[in-house]
């Protein structure tokens, strides 16, 4: 090249001194967007809408080869997922009639109990227009917005299970914090050994517990739901699986991979609130809803209780 | 005004456009590289070191402003905290352009110097990052994005100069 390459004995000076205004742009940036200004989000939001369709471009072609290149290795081992694939069908089978079996036996005794039903959520799909991110942030760009009806603190779903939730929003895009960000704190339950708590991503491949009781005893590969403590997100959505590390403390394992997400479903009223007590009719024992928040696994006096115990 | 001052402008502000452009293909192309399961915990910074080639193989002095709307830019699409990427690249400037080279004198100087140069401004980024998070991140992926960083360097450059090597073989 490179025949613009100074010598060794010249070292490259700069026309100008160093634009010291520049630096201090920079830090008084950095602080203000700390302070998560509603301007410095509006002014994310629509660089955000102006970049997508060139984003879009760019990462097309590397997504195509990415596609292709697993392809690739699935043939490779084709029988194997084959003869794999034949026991699961089977075994799903035998699971599909226990399961439709079990599903008109809920059903009647919802009916005959007259439970209120759960609010059924209204969901929008949107396509993801970016890879996970970089170094220090975990995010995906969707190609839905406000005019879809996407709000900031609304769920992010995909078939697997739990992907985020939505921190800034344009007009025709939204962006989605991942449970792996080091930012992202969910409140979770742990459905076999009954315990809540809450993880945290920490940029990594796996997320952090915080806030477990030492009494806990986790049991290792055990799954892990949406306890919905807080309100901010629905209860009872897949979030992953306990694992042991080497050193003897516990990981979750998402179910989701945020490398192959495609399209993730946005849930839109989770948080509009209804007034289930005007339709209740329901018999006793079944209680009437109260405004306080109701913790799972925790009864009204701040006790642990299993959820087979109050079930008996 | 005089003419060959508009002209100055003129030309001075197409080239930065035209160094502009190249560099927020670079920055799309980092950001795409991140859908190939090789690069699932990072990709390489590839924007990093089109910067040290432009600056120190091609002499050619990146305008402060270009830079620091190429980091905003960067913050948007990675969704970084607004300001930290533009620090990095201006700080990778001012690094190589302050950097001695009279140190080392073999072939993989360059190599090294880029090195210095990366793992400095990186480290920068680093600590302003935990100091405003005020959270430790996993460092596999810091580790991995700054090493493959450091593989990759010495592909484009060669792949650049093959290109330089074509067109002067064109040209002649």
């Amino acid at each position: 090249m490179v025949s613009g390459k100074p010598s060794n004995s010249k070292s490259l000076k700069p026309r100008n001194n160093f634009n010291i205004i520049m630096i201090l742009l920079c830090l008084f940036l950095v602080f203000l967007g700390k302070f998560d200004l509603i301007a410095i989000r509006n002014i994310k939001a629509f660089l955000s809408d102006f970049l997508a369709p060139i984003i879009f471009i760019f990462n097309k072609p590397v997504n195509e080869i990415a596609e292709v290149l697993d392809g690739v290795k699935s043939v490779s081992s084709l029988r194997d997922e084959n003869i794999r694939m034949k026991s699961e069908v089977r075994s799903l089978k035998i699971w599909k009639s226990k399961k439709e079996n079990l599903e008109f036996e809920l059903l009647e005794l919802k009916e005959l109990l007259k439970v209120i039903p759960d609010n059924t959520f209204d969901i929008i799909t949107g396509r993801v227009m970016t890879s996970p991110g970089g170094v220090f942030s975990n995010t995906v760009l969707i190609n839905v917005g406000k005019k879809d009806g996407i709000s900031v603190g609304q769920t992010a779903i995909s078939s697997y299970g739990l992907v985020g939730y939505v921190v800034n929003v344009g007009l025709s895009t939204s962006r989605i914090l991942l449970l792996i960000d080091i930012n992202s704190m969910i409140p979770v339950y742990f459905t076999d050994s009954n315990w809540p708590a809450v993880v945290q991503g920490i940029n990594g491949k796996f997320l952090k517990i915080k806030f477990l009781s030492n009494e806990a005893n986790p049991i290792e590969g055990e799954h892990i739901q949406t306890s919905g403590h807080g309100g901010m997100l629905p209860s009872g959505i897949s979030v992953g699986n306990l694992i042991k590390s080497y050193s003897g403390s516990y990981y979750v394992k998402p179910s989701v991979n945020f490398q192959r997400l495609t399209y993730v479903s946005i849930i839109k009223n989770f948080n509009q609130k209804q007034d289930v007590t005007k339709k209740f009719n329901g018999y006793a024992p079944l209680q009437m809803p109260k405004d306080s928040l109701g913790f799972k696994g925790i009864n009204s006096s701040g006790t642990r209780v299993k959820e087979s115990e109050t079930v008996q | 005004m005089n003419t060959s001052v508009l002209f100055d402008i003129f030309s001075n502000f197409s080239k930065n456009l035209f160094y502009f452009i190249i560099l927020f293909i670079s920055l799309n192309i980092e950001s795409s590289l991140r859908f190939l399961t090789f690069f699932e915990e990072a990709s390489p910074s590839i924007l990093s070191i089109m910067m040290y080639i432009f600056l120190r193989e091609l002499s050619i002095n990146l305008s402060n402003l270009m830079l620091f709307t190429l980091g905003i830019l960067y913050d948007v699409l990675f969704a970084e905290n607004i300001g930290t990427s533009s620090l990095f690249f201006l700080v990778i400037k001012y690094i190589t352009q302050h950097i001695n080279y009279k140190y080392i004198n073999d072939n993989n100087e360059d190599w090294i110097y880029f090195t210095i140069i990366f793992i400095s401004s990186f480290f920068i980024k680093f600590i302003f990052i935990i100091f405003l998070n005020m959270k430790i991140p996993d460092f596999n992926p810091i580790l991995f994005h700054i090493g493959i960083t450091l593989i990759i360097f010495p592909f484009i450059v060669v792949g650049i100069k093959f290109i330089y090597f074509v067109t002067k073989l064109i040209k002649n």
